[in-house]
């Protein structure tokens, strides 16, 4: 290919009327020859003054320098720093050239909703042990219990093994059915350890809720979320849980949402 | 076809580390920017100088550019924001602003001085501008009919080779030789006198 016919490519891709195969291959070519640059960068500066534009060139006496000449001298600067390819991670190199231009570095972009997770996580984690320190009081249990719980739910409450106390059975309702569907199990406390605050209740809710939650958070987190030391909860054992040596099992009211001891 | 393809070809040598790649976009549109940026600055100095800084911010943003939209559309939303935070730390410091430019201690109004300075703070580049606008001028009369009006077509109206051929009913073959050869003898006339004779300054690029 001749100069002229090279120039003659150069000057169609400059008005975007070469085809893109061409494009490639010469744009190879423009961005690696000097000479090829300065005949590109002469066609901006003809369209500029035809077109009454602001003329950006370059004095020999080196008192003004045009602005592509700066834009190389003030890259030219960060050379250490080479941009990297489309292929890498694109955050990083647009952060490299930054720190090289003496900038505080930047956060990547894509970390900016990630730092969003983290926060809410921490503060998520911080309610967590907030809560798990300030659980509710027993009696405070037992007050908001009837009024919260669902008219259709019902729950079996299996006696513990503990040392013999009167069964205990709030508003007991002559029309209790026993449902084996809605019946769930209170685990025995913990002597010395944890017990579940709010007992049948929170057990419930807590079964409950574990049908929509994650794996994960239903074996640790929620389980962590109501346990509190077992000297917390002697009160609020008795209101829910049979303190009895015979395992009389209690069921729920569904419609009343009260507790009957079953035969 | 337009520019868009010669452009994302470039960018695409720039995003793989070559940095003339990138030249050739500043050398293309550094005109335009600065033309831009002088809707905010009126100052063709200032607005050389926040077109170098928007140039800069495209270069470290280019990994990003996915290619979107078209190259000049994301590079003239980087221009303009550029400006706009140029006009806004000038709003923030506008005594540090003054005296940058000298200061209004003989009575001008900050904004009476600037339009002063507008057409005396780079008499050189003046003289080089209008130097180099003439030449062009001048050259292009020179042309024979059929160049001068083809390269007319394509600069100042903005048509495309198809619509150039239909104008002037020969084919877009044509149009692209004629093009080529109106900007090749504009070209040899500038290098001619800046390069032989007047060793005032040299074609931009």
């Amino acid at each position: 290919m001749t100069e002229d016919e090279r120039a003659s490519q150069l000057s169609a891709m400059f008005d975007g009327e070469l085809p893109p195969a061409e494009c490639e291959l010469l744009a190879r070519r423009l961005s690696r020859d000097e000479a090829l640059r300065r005949q590109w960068g002469s066609y901006a500066l003809i369209g500029a003054a035809v077109r009454g534009e602001p003329i950006v060139a370059r004095s020999r006496s080196g008192a003004q320098a045009d602005v592509a000449a700066r834009v190389r001298q003030a890259l030219e600067q960060t050379t250490d720093v080479a941009i990297e390819t489309a292929a890498t991670d694109t955050g990083s190199a647009a952060d490299a050239v930054a720190t090289a231009g003496g900038r505080r570095p930047r956060m990547p972009r894509w970390a900016v909703p990630l730092s969003g997770f983290g926060l809410a996580a921490g503060v998520a984690a911080a309610a967590l042990l907030w809560l798990r320190t300030d659980t509710p009081t027993a009696a405070a249990v037992a007050n908001v219990v009837p009024a919260v719980r669902p008219a259709a739910a019902a729950e079996v409450v299996v006696p513990m093994p503990l040392p013999a106390a009167p069964p205990v059975a709030r508003g007991a309702s002559p029309g209790a059915t026993d449902r084996a569907d809605d019946s769930y199990t209170v685990p025995p406390p913990v002597q010395g350890g944890v017990a579940l605050a709010g007992g049948a209740t929170l057990a419930n809710f807590l079964v409950a809720h574990s049908e929509v939650s994650m794996p994960m958070l239903r074996r640790n987190a929620l389980s962590t979320l109501v346990a509190v030391p077992i000297e917390a909860e002697p009160a609020a054992v008795a209101t829910s849980v049979p303190r009895s040596a015979d395992p009389a099992p209690v069921t729920t009211d569904p419609a009343a949402g009260s507790a009957v001891e079953r035969p | 076809m337009n520019a868009e393809a010669s452009d994302l070809s470039l960018v695409q040598r720039a995003q793989k580390g070559e940095a003339g790649g990138f030249d050739a976009l500043v050398r293309r549109y550094q005109h335009k920017v600065v033309k831009l940026v002088m809707r905010y600055v009126r100052n063709q100095t200032e607005a050389e100088d926040i077109a170098q800084e928007a140039f800069i911010k495209a270069y470290r943003a280019l990994p990003r550019f996915r290619g979107d939209s078209a190259f000049y559309t994301w590079l003239y939303r980087i221009a303009i924001n550029t400006a706009k935070n140029a006009l806004a730390a000038r709003a923030r410091n506008p005594v540090q602003f003054d005296l940058d430019r000298g200061n209004g201690d003989d009575g001008d109004a900050p904004g009476d001085l600037q339009d002063r300075m507008t057409d005396t703070a780079t008499p050189e580049a003046l003289a080089l501008t209008e130097e180099i606008r003439a030449t062009v001028t001048a050259a292009i009369e020179q042309l024979p009919e059929d160049l001068r009006t083809a390269i007319m077509l394509r600069e100042l109206e903005g048509l495309s080779y198809e619509e150039i051929a239909t104008a002037m009913d020969c084919p877009v073959g044509t149009v692209r030789s004629r093009i080529f050869r109106a900007r090749e003898a504009v070209d040899a006339r500038l290098r001619e006198i800046f390069d032989g004779g007047l060793g005032r300054g040299e074609v931009a690029g």
